[in-house]
């Protein structure tokens, strides 16, 4: 249960600052394959640098970042752009090309496995088993009838789908998505987390996801860990998490002791 | 005190620059002896009003053969269209691989890559360096004409084409190749970063998560260069080209102001054709993205 | 509901068939890039003289010989020019070459060769008056070619409701005001200054006619794409307050459109600078006269050096509008 080799993630002693400020200090945290965990904090807490730092798209300032029990410091380019390929990243911003049609953003999911060579074709002349996957994993997020639509007609729930499209193309075993709902209304937001556990239970991938609606987070999450200011709050099983420290994790005036 | 403030406050930047602007615009009459008042034109005025009556008459036969000139005026503009869709040809692609290598996104680091000497030096050392180099290299191909590149060319290699194109091709290969530079580095990265962070290489990060973003400005200034190539084709003809300008140069030089001017409307109807598809074309890629 | 991957690749396909796309701006591309690089194809290049080809004057090309500076020439004894170097010589020859343009602070010439004017300022002046003639001709443009305030498409709806008549002549301006700044900016400035020169003889004046007219065509259209651009409703509440509609243009959008002016403004003097020069061909004394005229005696030695003066001003010229605009607004796309 507790092998190394059942571990997706681990922090240790991670400090990141920016300038003077300090995005998170020294947290210490560590994911199992197959969980599915929600980050709930208020805004600044430091979820976004939290999932950033997992994902091996930021250093950290002090302390380690494990993945699969890589240290990621130590790797070099190649082995680093390996671990990136396995862990899928929902942004906020979703980061699709608007100026390419639906399909090639989804394509762009793959784009850790090849070179230059796989990014020109990608842009001319995709593969037809490539299409066809693009098709089914379309299918999973219900948005098949826009993989010819370009990407800046789309509406924000649609982009978003889109943008969970690209990582089920990249196939990862861990996905991380960062305020995956904060665009959309309630009714879709729903429909996101139920399609993101949906692949968490098919596919047993490891899903850390940082929500602001608490409800959606209790309802679909194994886990939850609390941030605020660039600590852990608290990290518990969903259900053991109370209404009261709930209240204390947004409340901005009361004291952190 | 009121006043004072009033003005303090209404002394703004362009203020200065109007002053500033003024006192340019007195320096430069005063150093081309403009204020002494020499606007008289030497020629006089009835080789003005020769020309210009001569605008209401284009002829379409030569004063020198009594054939008609249709024949060299299809030459004409057709080497005219040529030598532009060439040398445009020639720029686009050099221009392209100048503005690539000249943006800093392309060059841009991974945060997280282990730090190693070379990768250091290369950052903090190499690449100002070669940024600023590879920017001065174009600046100086920009700075000179394109007319003086084939006056140039011609005195090296004689009157062929292949030097019009090419002395059209080398000043707009760099002025493609800074503004392409420039679009690149003001499309947003984000969705470059999100392939990255995907395990996307440098090469494939750039192709797919910047360029079609930076695709529709850099189609678009290259149609208005397109127009400017044309202009400049027409133009060679004035130191020896076949293009359009050396018909109206020659033209002139025998006083044939009818048929200088002939020359003058084909070409202005080329020209004019031109701007109006070009501008349809960037509003559709305008309206596109 | 699962489909097998040959139905998928059929939906694919008709996917495909279905998808949006502009057909005419993809014909425009093709055709664009395919006769840019096609062209090359139908080029007559002979082979064995890629560059020479075929040559309408056979020139022997001596621009080698001639290239040399003219103090360093000596006859070797098969009678060609060679190459010897003097360091004072050849500082001496530039520092002459250079004072022939006017440029003669340590008076290396004799008071009566010098020329009477420096070929380097009166390329400036010449630019400096023709991008501020450019500028006044486009002022009165900008406003009628404007689509949303030429047709009022920006005003209260109450503005809005003119006489038909009104309408009419406000469309016709529109188009004439166009129409006008497509005919001035897509004639070039050389072909323009070509036409002054034959009607006025050779003087200044035709040469910064010329520039101010094509760069003046190109300053009315960016601004107007400008005011085009432009969120007028904060302005339009000024003619709520019973501001005429012209002055409510002059007032609401004069300000807003300053920055984005001065940018154009600049960035239209640094092309008039480059353009001054080869002005010089038609014989207006800018450095270009010196060009062509060194170019026309063989005199490719004193050719060269004054293309590299050209060039120091128009790089000068660059780095001070650069600078000018960076200041206006952070950094400074052209693509206008």
């Amino acid at each position: 249960m507790t092998g190394t080799d059942r571990e997706a993630f681990r922090l240790e002693g991670v400090t990141k600052r920016f300038g003077d400020f300090v995005a998170l200090s020294d947290v210490s945290l560590r994911v199992d394959r197959g969980e599915m965990i929600g980050l709930i904090g208020p805004s600044g807490a430091g979820k976004t640098t939290l999932l950033r730092i997992l994902a091996g798209m930021l250093q950290p300032s002090e302390g380690r970042t494990l993945v699969g029990g890589h240290m990621v410091a130590k790797l070099s380019r190649l082995e680093l752009r390996a671990v990136r390929r396995a862990t899928g990243f929902i942004h906020q911003s979703l980061d699709l090309v608007p100026e390419l049609r639906v399909v090639s953003n989804v394509l762009a999911g793959r784009l850790g496995f090849g070179g230059l060579w796989e990014a020109l074709r990608l842009l001319t002349w995709p593969r037809r088993d490539d299409l066809v996957e693009v098709h089914r994993c379309l299918e999973r997020v219900a948005l098949t009838e826009k993989m010819y639509e370009r990407s800046s007609k789309l509406s924000g729930g649609q982009a978003q789908r889109v943008a969970i499209a690209r990582v089920l193309f990249q196939d990862p075993t861990a996905i991380l998505a960062d305020e995956p709902v904060s665009a959309v209304d309630p009714a879709r937001a729903r429909d996101l987390l139920e399609i993101l556990a949906r692949i968490n239970a098919e596919t047993g991938k490891t899903i850390v996801v940082s929500l602001h609606a608490i409800d959606l987070a209790r309802r679909h999450c194994g886990r939850l860990i609390g941030m605020r200011e660039g600590r852990i709050f608290f990290d518990r099983k969903a259900e053991e998490v109370t209404d009261a420290e709930l209240d204390r994790l947004y409340d901005l005036g009361g004291a952190v002791t | 005190m009121i006043p004072s403030v009033a003005i303090r406050r209404t002394w703004g930047p362009t203020s200065t620059f109007l002053l500033a602007l003024g006192l340019a615009t007195f320096l430069a009459l005063w150093q081309l002896d403009f204020l002494g008042g020499s606007f008289s034109a030497p020629g006089g005025l009835s080789e003005f009003r020769r020309f210009f009556a001569a605008a209401l008459r284009p002829t379409m036969t030569s004063a020198n053969t009594g054939t008609s000139i249709l024949p060299d005026l299809r030459e004409a503009l057709g080497t005219t269209v040529f030598v532009a869709f060439a040398a445009m040809g020639l720029a686009l692609v050099v221009g392209f691989v100048f503005g690539c290598l000249a943006s800093e996104s392309l060059w841009e680091r991974d945060p997280v890559v282990m730090e190693t000497a070379v990768g250091r030096v290369a950052q903090r050392a190499l690449l100002p360096t070669w940024l600023v180099a590879i920017r001065a290299v174009m600046a100086f191909l920009r700075s000179i004409h394109e007319i003086f590149w084939a006056l140039l060319f011609t005195a090296l290699f004689g009157l062929s084409l292949v030097c019009g194109i090419l002395a059209l091709a080398i000043p707009y290969a760099a002025t493609l190749g800074r503004i392409y530079a420039e679009i690149i580095d003001e499309t947003p990265r984000d969705a470059a970063r999100a392939i990255r962070g995907a395990g996307g290489g440098r090469a494939a990060t750039f192709l797919v998560g910047l360029l079609p973003r930076a695709a529709g400005s850099i189609l678009s200034y290259s149609f208005y260069r397109f127009d400017c190539a044309l202009r400049s084709s027409s133009i060679l003809g004035f130191v020896g080209f076949t293009t359009i300008g050396l018909n109206i140069r020659t033209a002139a030089n025998y006083d044939h102001y009818q048929e200088v001017w002939t020359y003058l409307y084909a070409l202005f109807a080329l020209l004019v054709a031109t701007e109006v598809l070009s501008g349809a074309l960037r509003r559709r890629i305008a309206a596109w993205r | 509901m699962a489909m097998n991957p040959a139905e998928r690749w059929q939906a694919v396909r008709s996917l495909r068939r279905d998808a949006p796309r502009d057909r005419f701006l993809q014909m425009g591309l093709l055709l664009f890039v395919g006769l840019c690089l096609g062209s090359w194809l139908f080029l007559d290049v002979d082979l064995r003289h890629p560059i020479t080809g075929k040559s309408r004057f056979a020139v022997k090309p001596t621009f080698l010989d001639d290239a040399i500076p003219f103090d360093l020439r000596h006859r070797d004894e098969a009678g060609d020019w060679r190459l010897v170097w003097d360091t004072g010589l050849f500082w001496r020859w530039l520092g002459r070459t250079v004072a022939e343009t006017g440029l003669d602070p340590f008076d290396l010439l004799p008071a009566e060769e010098r020329p009477r004017s420096n070929a380097l300022a009166d390329t400036l002046a010449l630019s400096v008056l023709a991008i501020v003639l450019a500028a006044l001709m486009s002022l009165p443009l900008i406003l009628p070619a404007a689509k949303n305030v030429a047709l009022l498409e920006a005003f209260l709806p109450a503005d809005r409701d003119v006489s038909r008549l009104e309408r009419t002549l406000r469309r016709l301006a529109f188009a004439a005001t166009r129409g006008l700044l497509v005919v001035m900016r897509s004639i070039p400035e050389f072909i323009w200054a070509f036409v002054f020169l034959i009607a006025f003889g050779p003087v200044a004046l035709a040469g910064i006619l010329a520039l101010a007219i094509h760069n003046g065509g190109i300053l009315g259209k960016l601004d107007s794409e400008c005011v085009e651009d432009m969120d007028l409703r904060a302005t339009r509440a000024l003619s709520a307050l019973g501001a005429s509609k012209n002055s409510v243009a002059l007032v609401g959008i004069g300000p807003r459109l300053m920055p984005q002016f001065l940018v154009y403004f600049f960035y239209r003097w640094e092309t008039c600078v480059r353009e001054t020069a080869i002005l010089g061909v038609l014989a207006i004394r800018s450095i270009g006269f010196h060009i062509d005229h060194a170019f026309a005696q063989f005199q490719y030695d004193r050719a060269i050096v004054f293309i590299l003066m050209n060039s120091l001003i128009v790089i000068g010229g660059d780095l001070v509008g650069t600078a000018v605009r960076r200041r206006i607004r952070g950094g400074g796309n052209l693509a206008a």
